[in-house]
């Protein structure tokens, strides 16, 4: 994995102000807990009746 | 950057359907027949471009980078980076001009070509749950496809006090026709995919709705009031499962669709299981006359055996899940149990299949039946080990 992606940087916690003090929490909590970042994603989950029966993943044949 | 949400969002080509999952977000187009599945930090830069009133100038966009890059610990760097490739990937897709998918939809015209009971057809009777069904085919592999599945529920004749739903499946060469009561309700790629349409319709109307919520690619086994889910793709050991289930003393309600009724019970489907060549060892001590007496057939170039159900064709009712639970086959590999959020079960069923009714109630209502119900991921290769790791879900 990218180390760059493993560690937080506490400078960029430093470096935003969210202003109230919770959302500053969140911001602190959030980044502890994102400390393995994972990339954004977006995927397309198709829905089809045909598919509900056969399958469409890798172990369809 | 010329790829900007707000640019979609200001000149809509569809409507989009939102629905909040846990950390993650789920998102629906009204033109398109599925569900986009966007990851916490996708669901971060959604939020920020639709809860920013302006984005339209560079400055709004490296503020989002630099809140972004705090936000999960990040450079500015891969921030840009990564919020780039996700404005590119929904400016093909999620916010895509082109509309729909390209999942073809059945002609309604196709109405010609139904098969009438006067023409060359094989006719197959059926009552299911006091429900008569009469199904017309064309002759050749249709017959061969569908006629065992339904031998268990075939009568000679419908009563004559009975009504009826026609089905009439037509072989067209390049596709196979679906028509209830002559309307075309699907056109597949093969007699498979139509016997599995064919299926789920004669089980949706059993029902008193006469509706279905959701279908799962997944066998479903339980109790007399409650089962658990199992879903996979092909080759995932479902029905080895099912079938093992069942000699254990469990009802196998479904062992590939199952379908989800308005209350998201899973409806009772009293057809035969479909196990295939490599199954066949473990089921010879459970079924002994299984082995020396059940045909061989031949389905998508595999060797299979049909094993009845023992669901009564006169009453099968619809039953509550308790848990979904992913089975994944795994030569050597020991039973195992994970649970999953509901939005890591999302994503096994995009690899499974689904289907899902494609209206906002309807799949707000199905959000809502994942968020609650419990969902696992069941590693396994010991058809004992995972059976006692599906009682333990029923007990």
């Amino acid at each position: 994995m990218d180390p760059e992606k493993q560690n937080p940087n506490p400078e960029n916690v430093e470096a935003v102000d969210p202003g109230d003090p919770v959302d500053r929490r969140k911001t602190l909590i959030q980044v502890g807990k994102f400390a393995a970042y994972a990339a954004p994603f977006t995927v397309l989950a198709l829905s089809k009746k045909a598919e509900a029966a056969t399958g469409h993943g890798p172990g369809k044949h | 950057m010329s790829l900007r949400p707000e640019a979609f969002l200001n000149d809509p080509i569809s409507r989009l359907w939102q629905f909040p999952l846990g950390d993650e977000l789920v998102v629906a187009r009204d033109d398109v027949q599925g569900l986009f599945l966007l990851n916490g930090t996708a669901r971060f830069l959604w939020e920020q471009f639709h809860d920013f009133d302006h984005l339209n100038d560079d400055a709004d966009l490296a503020r989002t980078i630099q809140s972004f890059a705090a936000r999960y610990g990040v450079s500015d760097c891969l921030a840009r980076q990564d919020i780039e490739a996700t404005l590119n990937g929904w400016s093909e897709g999620l916010l895509s001009h082109a509309r729909g998918n390209g999942i073809p939809k059945a002609d309604p015209s196709s109405v010609w070509h139904c098969p009438a009971r006067n023409g060359v057809v094989v006719e197959i009777n059926c009552v299911l749950n006091g429900r008569g069904f009469r199904v017309l085919l064309d002759p050749g592999d249709l017959v061969e496809e569908i006629a065992p599945r339904l031998a268990a529920v075939a009568v000679p004749h419908l009563p004559p006090d009975m009504p009826f739903v026609t089905f009439g499946l037509a072989d067209r060469g390049d596709r196979v026709f679906v028509f209830r009561d002559r309307v075309c309700i699907a056109g597949e790629e093969s007699a498979p995919r139509a016997r599995a349409i064919l299926l789920q319709e004669l089980t949706v109307h059993c029902g008193p709705g006469r509706k279905a919520s959701a279908i799962l690619h997944a066998g479903a086994c339980g109790t007399a009031s409650d089962c658990v889910i199992l879903a996979g793709a092909t080759h995932a050991g479902k029905s080895t499962l099912c079938a093992a289930l069942m000699a254990g003393g469990f009802y196998c309600y479904s062992d590939d669709s199952s379908v989800l009724d308005r209350q998201f019970r899973v409806s009772g489907m009293p057809f035969p299981l479909t196990l295939r060549k490599s199954s066949w060892p473990v089921l010879e001590s459970r079924f002994p006359s299984f082995t020396d007496s059940a045909p061989i057939h031949r389905r998508s170039g595999c060797a299979v055996r049909f094993l009845p159900s023992n669901l009564p064709a006169k009453s099968s009712p619809a039953v509550t899940a308790r848990a979904l639970v992913f089975v994944d086959y795994r030569p050597s590999a020991p039973a195992k149990l994970e649970r999953l959020r509901p939005f890591e079960a999302l994503l096994a069923l995009r690899q499974c299949g689904f289907w899902v009714e494609h209206d906002r109630g309807s799949i707000a209502r199905f959000l809502d039946w994942i968020d609650r119900l419990d969902s696992y991921k069941l590693t396994y290769s010991l058809i004992d080990e995972a059976s006692g790791v599906v009682s333990g879900l029923l007990a």
